[in-house]
């Protein structure tokens, strides 16, 4: 079905040893299987899936050695309108990867561009969506809709299109638990009509079940192939010395919890009370009575999608002007303009917090505001590298914050967060769509933070790194804190709990919650809208 | 530079392009909006505020009709007030297109292809007017020819000529912050 | 704001986009020639009718009121006798209240097309590939980019350089970098996303493209048509 026979590929000009993303590397898949590839970032798991979909070498140029067979074609050598008729692609950011602005015609719309006939893709579109129970989810506007909701349209997309491959590059990165195990059903389905997949993926946990064999992969070769037996015998520890994650959360709550020595406690925490802010009329988004943050300590922050997490820490850092509230730092009370001020959110996105033209002017830039007039370019540049080599980021203080990679745009903000001397840091998903090595880096820097004294808190719901890092937990459940407790190996199965509950029994209730979920996101759109007009 | 056809990812860089064009337009607008005075010098901001994305485009698609696609697009989504809008700004792209070529897409011939590019933030204004001559016909009409000539002398159409030499000037200095910026960010950052 | 230039809803009877695109024309002639008060109203009532049919109720009540409020300072001044000052707002009044059909009228194109039915229509002009790609990348992209703006806007915020009225006055340039730095580097790479995706999808073929939205002309649109003509002619001879 798909052959790779001495494929090297390098997306630099010139090809030579060092800069290939894939040197002689040889795969065969058969028709049915579904293959998963993993490894670090950078080990061109994502070129491999990139050179079967056909945009490398069409759309991402590079010079491309060997052969690549795909249903006896060759993707490489042909038009890409021509490869996606038989390879369909699902990416990671559901964000980006949607032309429309209604769902269905973004369904039909893979259809629609190979010309077939109307009432061919009527036909495929009652099937589909009576296949995927998409009803609700027809003529919708896709801002409305949440991450897990956006990538099962683009699944619905490729199954209209009927095609024979699928492609995916890290396809759970942006989706909560609820979304990931949407994904697998229809992974499951896939394979069940014998279609032939290949994804690229960091998260195993939930692929267990389905993958005929997991290749690892490093430095542009195939390292260690795991078979279905081998899955099940793995040791978490086995997984981690490779860079990866595991293969089950239950295994990963059998580990004991290691707590962090608190160093600093002196610092001031904040005490959050009575807060409340809806966005319309019918409910309030957020309703919290009484929470605390304390200095020196990261919480998690832990939700389903829409119960309100972003929004709180929205609230929390004075971004939203509407919510009502009466936050205490230490004894002292603190208005939105101080928080903003004492606060830093580091969003998803990190793109969009990076100002300066290098990593070091990043840094530079917070001095500046920090110091006002005292501020002297010779005397604290001293002070910024300092802070770069805090962050491991004085190697490439004169690279341009945007050519870097994720995680290291993240120590950038993190970096001048620092440099501006922020008290309260809070990380909205920091870690979806990273290895383990990487989402342990990522840890280690809150546990840095941490030490400093300032209070972290995390939204997220990798399970992995709230286990490894994090001290106290928060569950947020329709904008209201239901329950909050200190992460020890004692309180660890409620967290246990509260995930199983997502992601095993949501199956049935699942339209109540996504309704839930889009009922808010509907009024957050309408709210917008509002204000805008 | 060699002239290629427009590939499908040109046309999706060229909707983004009209897109973020028409949306800084809108954020001037809305923040210079309440002092009427500055609303009158849009042009001139207008012109220096979007000289970055007129380059930046024109690096990432270096290719025939590139500037006409954007000037249908702005222009669409500018004629709000009137289709005669559409027209002029077309113009204006068919004639920055002229220069593009001709100059062969150097750094000079962008610039000055901006230039007279800038002039399309004077649209709005323009169809203001175009219905002058109308509504001063009407005014005649009805309430007498004095009627017509007082209001004639209080609305001076030297504000016409006025604001489309500071775009000019917007234009100018816009193009060369822009080049600067490409120069400073985007070729640094490797997108441009 | 950036809301306003997105699809809203249907509306009760479906208008074909060409229809729609004729009547904003046709409406942008008729407002440059026309502006006694009979022919004005009765553009303005045109376009709120359809702006009603459109279900853009708010919008359209909002323009109602807004008319209201300038006949009404129009009748006042008539009434009174004219100081020179005032002259000239009453001219922008005026020309203001000219072009209100106009814009409600491309409000109805905006508000109230879906992006396919914008392309089925351009595919029946045969409207080349060149501007439809663009066209419907365009109406796509309005709100990312104004999500995009507001988590700029907030990241300026915390660190210290918001564009607030004193960093606009007092350090324009660099704000002005600040804001238009990310903004545009960042879309770049989303647009670059958006491309790889939609070649995947096939964007692009050589062949015809189907469209599962079908757009007709209608009776309805004929006549919708028809009247907006008749406006035009009777805007001409009534002089």
């Amino acid at each position: 079905m798909i052959t790779f026979n001495k494929v090297s590929f390098s997306y630099n000009q010139e090809s030579t040893l060092n800069n290939q993303v894939l040197s002689d590397f040889n795969l065969d898949i058969k028709t049915g299987q579904v293959i998963v590839i993993t490894g670090e970032s950078g080990c061109g798991k994502t070129t491999v899936g990139r050179l079967i979909n056909g945009l490398s070498p069409k759309y991402y140029q590079g010079i491309l050695e060997g052969e690549i067979e795909v249903c006896g074609m060759h993707p490489n050598m042909q038009e890409l309108y021509d490869t996606a008729k038989v390879v369909g692609s699902i990416f990671q950011n559901p964000r980006t990867q949607f032309f429309n602005v209604d769902t269905t015609s973004e369904i039909t719309f893979a259809c629609e561009n190979q010309g077939m006939d109307i009432q061919l893709i009527k036909e495929k579109l009652e099937e589909v969506v009576t296949d995927f129970k998409i009803e609700d989810l027809l003529d919708r506007s896709i801002f409305e809709l949440s991450g897990g909701q956006k990538q099962k349209i683009a699944c619905c997309s490729i199954a209209v299109a009927d095609s024979k491959v699928i492609v995916m590059d890290e396809p759970s990165s942006n989706l909560d638990l609820q979304g990931i195990d949407d994904l697998k059903g229809v992974i499951e389905k896939w394979k069940a009509q014998g279609k032939t997949l290949v994804i690229a993926e960091h998260r195993l946990y939930y692929l267990k079940d389905v993958a005929d064999l997991v290749l690892v992969m490093k430095d542009g070769v195939i390292n260690k192939i795991i078979d279905k037996s081998m899955m099940n015998h793995l040791t978490i520890d086995e997984m981690q010395k490779m860079g990866l994650r595991s293969f089950s959360i239950e295994e990963a709550f059998g580990g004991s919890i290691n707590r962090r020595q608190i160093f600093r406690k002196s610092e001031a925490g904040y005490h959050i009370s009575k807060m409340k802010f809806s966005y319309g009329k019918f409910a309030e988004a957020i309703d919290i009575e009484d929470i605390s943050l304390e200095a020196g300590k990261i919480t998690a922050l832990v939700g389903f999608n829409g119960a309100g997490k972003t929004t709180f820490a929205k609230c929390l850092c004075g971004l939203n002007k509407k919510s009502k509230d009466k936050i205490l730092k230490g004894k002292t009370r603190v208005s939105k303009a101080d928080r903003i001020k004492d606060s830093f959110l580091v969003m998803q996105d990190v793109n969009t917090e990076l100002f300066a033209d290098s990593v070091l002017g990043e840094v530079m830039l917070s001095l500046r505001e920090k110091y006002g007039k005292a501020f002297d370019e010779s005397i604290h540049e001293k002070e910024a590298v300092d802070i770069l080599r805090l962050m491991d980021l004085d190697g490439i203080k004169d690279r341009h914050p945007i050519s870097l990679s994720g995680g290291q745009k993240q120590r950038v903000a993190i970096a001048s967060a620092i440099a501006a001397d922020k008290q309260l840091i809070i990380l909205d998903e920091p870690t979806s769509g990273l290895d383990y090595k990487h989402m342990v880096e990522v840890g280690n820097v809150m546990k840095l933070l941490a030490d400093m004294g300032k209070t972290i808190l995390v939204i997220t719901h990798d399970i992995e790194l709230i286990l490894s890092t994090v001290d106290n937990v928060i569950c947020l459940e329709k904008g209201k804190v239901v329950d909050c407790y200190e992460l020890t190996d004692v309180t660890k199965h409620k967290l246990y709990d509260f995930f199983y509950r997502v992601t095993r029994c949501t199956r049935s209730d699942d339209f109540t919650r996504d309704k839930v979920a889009s009922i808010n996101k509907v009024e957050e759109y309408y709210e917008r809208k509002k204000v805008t007009n | 530079m060699k002239e290629k056809k427009l590939q499908t990812k040109d046309l999706i860089m060229a909707g983004v392009f009209a897109v973020l064009y028409v949306a800084l337009i809108c954020i001037m607008a809305s923040l210079t909006g309440m002092f009427i005075p500055v609303y009158l010098i849009l042009p001139l901001i207008a012109g220096i505020v979007l000289g970055p994305v007129y380059t930046l485009y024109i690096s990432k698609v270096p290719k025939m009709g590139a500037v006409l696609i954007l000037s249908v697009l702005a222009g669409f989504v500018m004629s709000a007030s009137s289709i005669v809008v559409l027209l002029y700004v077309v113009v204006l792209g068919v004639i920055a297109q002229i220069i593009l070529t001709k100059t062969n897409y150097s750094t000079s011939g962008i610039r000055i292809s901006y230039i007279i590019f800038a002039c399309a933030t004077e649209g709005p204004f323009l169809s203001l007017f175009f219905a002058r001559e109308g509504f001063l016909n009407t005014c005649a009409q009805y309430y007498g020819q004095e009627y017509a000539d007082k209001i004639d002398a209080v609305t001076p159409i030297w504000v016409l000529f006025v604001q489309i030499a500071i775009a000019l000037i917007g234009g100018f200095i816009g193009g060369r912050i822009g080049m600067g910026m490409n120069a400073k960010h985007f070729k640094k950052a490797g997108i441009a | 704001m950036f809301n306003d230039f997105s699809f809203q809803g249907e509306g009760f009877i479906k208008i074909d986009p060409r229809t729609k695109m004729i009547i904003f024309i046709l409406c942008s002639i008729a407002a440059l020639r026309e502006s006694r008060t009979l022919f004005q109203g009765l553009l303005f009532f045109f376009t709120f009718a359809l702006l009603i049919n459109g279900k853009q109720f708010i919008f359209a009540i909002k323009m109602l009121i807004l008319y209201g409020v300038m006949i009404g300072i129009d009748l006042l001044v008539m009434m009174f006798c004219l100081p020179e000052a005032l002259m000239i707002l009453l001219m922008g009044i005026r020309v203001f209240r000219m072009f209100l059909p106009v814009m409600m009228a491309f409000a109805i194109i905006i508000k109230t097309t879906r992006v396919s039915e914008f392309l089925a229509a351009f595919d029946k002009m045969h409207v080349p590939e060149e501007i439809t790609i663009p066209f419907s990348v365009m109406f796509r992209f309005f709100p990312t980019i104004g999500e995009e703006w507001d988590n700029i806007q907030n990241a300026m915020k915390f660190r210290g350089f918001a564009l607030t009225f004193k960093n606009i006055i007092t350090r324009p340039a660099f704000v002005y970098e600040c804001s238009i730095v990310p903004l545009l580097s960042d879309t770049v790479l989303i647009a670059d996303e958006l491309s790889a995706a939609s070649l995947c999808r096939g964007l692009g073929a050589n062949t015809k493209r189907t469209s599962l939205v079908e757009v007709r002309m209608g009776v309805f649109d004929y006549m919708l048509i028809g009247f907006a003509i008749w406006l035009n002619i009777m805007s001409y001879t009534a002089y």
